[in-house]
């Protein structure tokens, strides 16, 4: 019978125990990640004033994201996902991928950061199918859930992003972003 | 050996309870983030009852991230960032306010602001320094196994009213969708 309640305290501390070392220091697993962003976008030789005014005629579309994100304990990882979106023209689809660094402070607040090179899209449907593309990825920072089950983040402050294309044009653009993340897996590979 | 059964099934109670204590009322500090999409005029103009706006409409998106508290009494607060989104630019503001909530015997999550606890300053943009109080639309929804997540959106169209520092009076109508998680039980 103690060799019970030994094992049922030892089986909850150590439970807790990679719990709180996932809150404290380092995640680790893979999740599922969803969320939208509603961007507005000029030509990149025109762009955006100090305010983010923008300093031409810009088109606004809103974009869904679906995508699955890998948190390794080194503090680094990756995000591969495929976004969705439609403007007042058409609609469009497109995969993308990056590398990812992250800091959790000591309020538990995550930072990520994308790693600047690794990102990589191809636009699949829309009018610009079979383009390629670079797009600036802005920092984003939130909370880790209990248990690090689910992750929310957002990007704090409008920065602007350039985007660059196959063909050779060139664009500006800001975004507001929601994520939910949710673990699937405690595996990080 | 049966005393560990009876032990084993009366936690498994326990936490039941627990569970179930959790619905009946709410305690601990969510972290939640969203989107909306509205439509503003000027306050002047306004809304026809059956929404149509009387004037031209400005729309525009926000996203938010904040932090909502939720007490065992039925209050709680809200502290949390937006990130709005329109053809003039991008803007940041950090709002808060308190609220009540109620759970029906269906298991439904209702919240309300308390009126006249509502802050908000702008803090990047084109009109960054002005302050403003915003009429909080109410929202229902759903308290997820356990309470580890929350889901929230208003049910109905409410034209709410926006006042500004600079004298700026608006009305706008949004929709919005939030998802709240758990980061902690504790509540202070």
């Amino acid at each position: 019978m103690h060799r019970f309640f030994i094992l049922v305290v030892a089986g909850t501390t150590a439970n807790a125990a990679a719990f709180a070392d996932d809150h404290a220091g380092r995640l680790h697993g893979t999740y599922a990640l969803t969320g939208s962003s509603y961007c507005i976008q000029d030509s990149a030789s025109l762009g955006f004033n100090p305010n983010f005014s923008p300093k031409g005629p810009v088109a606004s579309f809103s974009s869904t994201i679906e995508g699955v994100m890998v948190f390794h304990a080194d503090g680094t990882g990756t995000v591969t996902s495929r976004a969705f979106s439609v403007d007042a023209g058409a609609g469009s689809t497109g995969d993308s991928s990056y590398q990812t660094t992250y800091a959790i402070g000591p309020d538990r607040k995550l930072s990520v950061k994308a790693v600047t090179g690794t990102y990589s899209s191809t636009i699949l449907t829309g009018p610009n199918a079979g383009l390629t593309q670079v797009v600036d990825v802005p920092d984003t920072s939130g909370f880790i859930g209990e248990g690090a089950r689910a992750i929310i983040l957002a990007p704090p402050t409008p920065t602007v992003l350039t985007v660059t294309r196959s063909n050779g044009t060139q664009f500006a653009r800001i975004c507001n972003g929601s994520l939910i993340a949710t673990r699937i897996s405690d595996d990080d590979r | 050996m049966h005393r560990f059964f009876i032990l084993v099934v009366a936690g498994m109670t326990a936490s039941a309870s627990a569970f179930a204590d959790d619905h009946a009322r709410l305690h601990g500090t969510y972290a939640f983030t969203g989107v909306s999409l509205c439509i503003r005029d000027s306050a002047s103009l306004g809304f026809d009852p059956n929404f149509a706006a009387k004037g031209r409409v400005k729309l525009f998106s926000y996203t938010v991230e904040g932090i909502a508290v939720f007490h065992a009494d039925g209050t709680g607060t809200s502290n949390s960032r937006a990130y709005s989104v329109d053809t003039g630019g991008g803007e940041t503001s950090d709002s808060s306010f308190q609220f009540t909530y109620t759970i029906g015997p269906d298991g439904k999550l209702s919240v309300k602001a308390v009126p006249g606890t509502f802050t908000d300053t702008i803090l990047t943009g084109p009109i960054a320094g002005l302050t403003q109080v915003v009429d909080v639309a109410d929202v229902s929804g759903f308290i997820s196994e356990g309470s580890r997540s929350i889901t929230l959106a208003p049910s109905a169209p409410t034209v709410l009213m926006v006042t500004r520092s600079d004298g700026g009076q608006y009305a706008q109508i949004c929709n919005q969708s939030r998802t709240h998680i758990r980061i902690s039980g504790d509540d202070r």
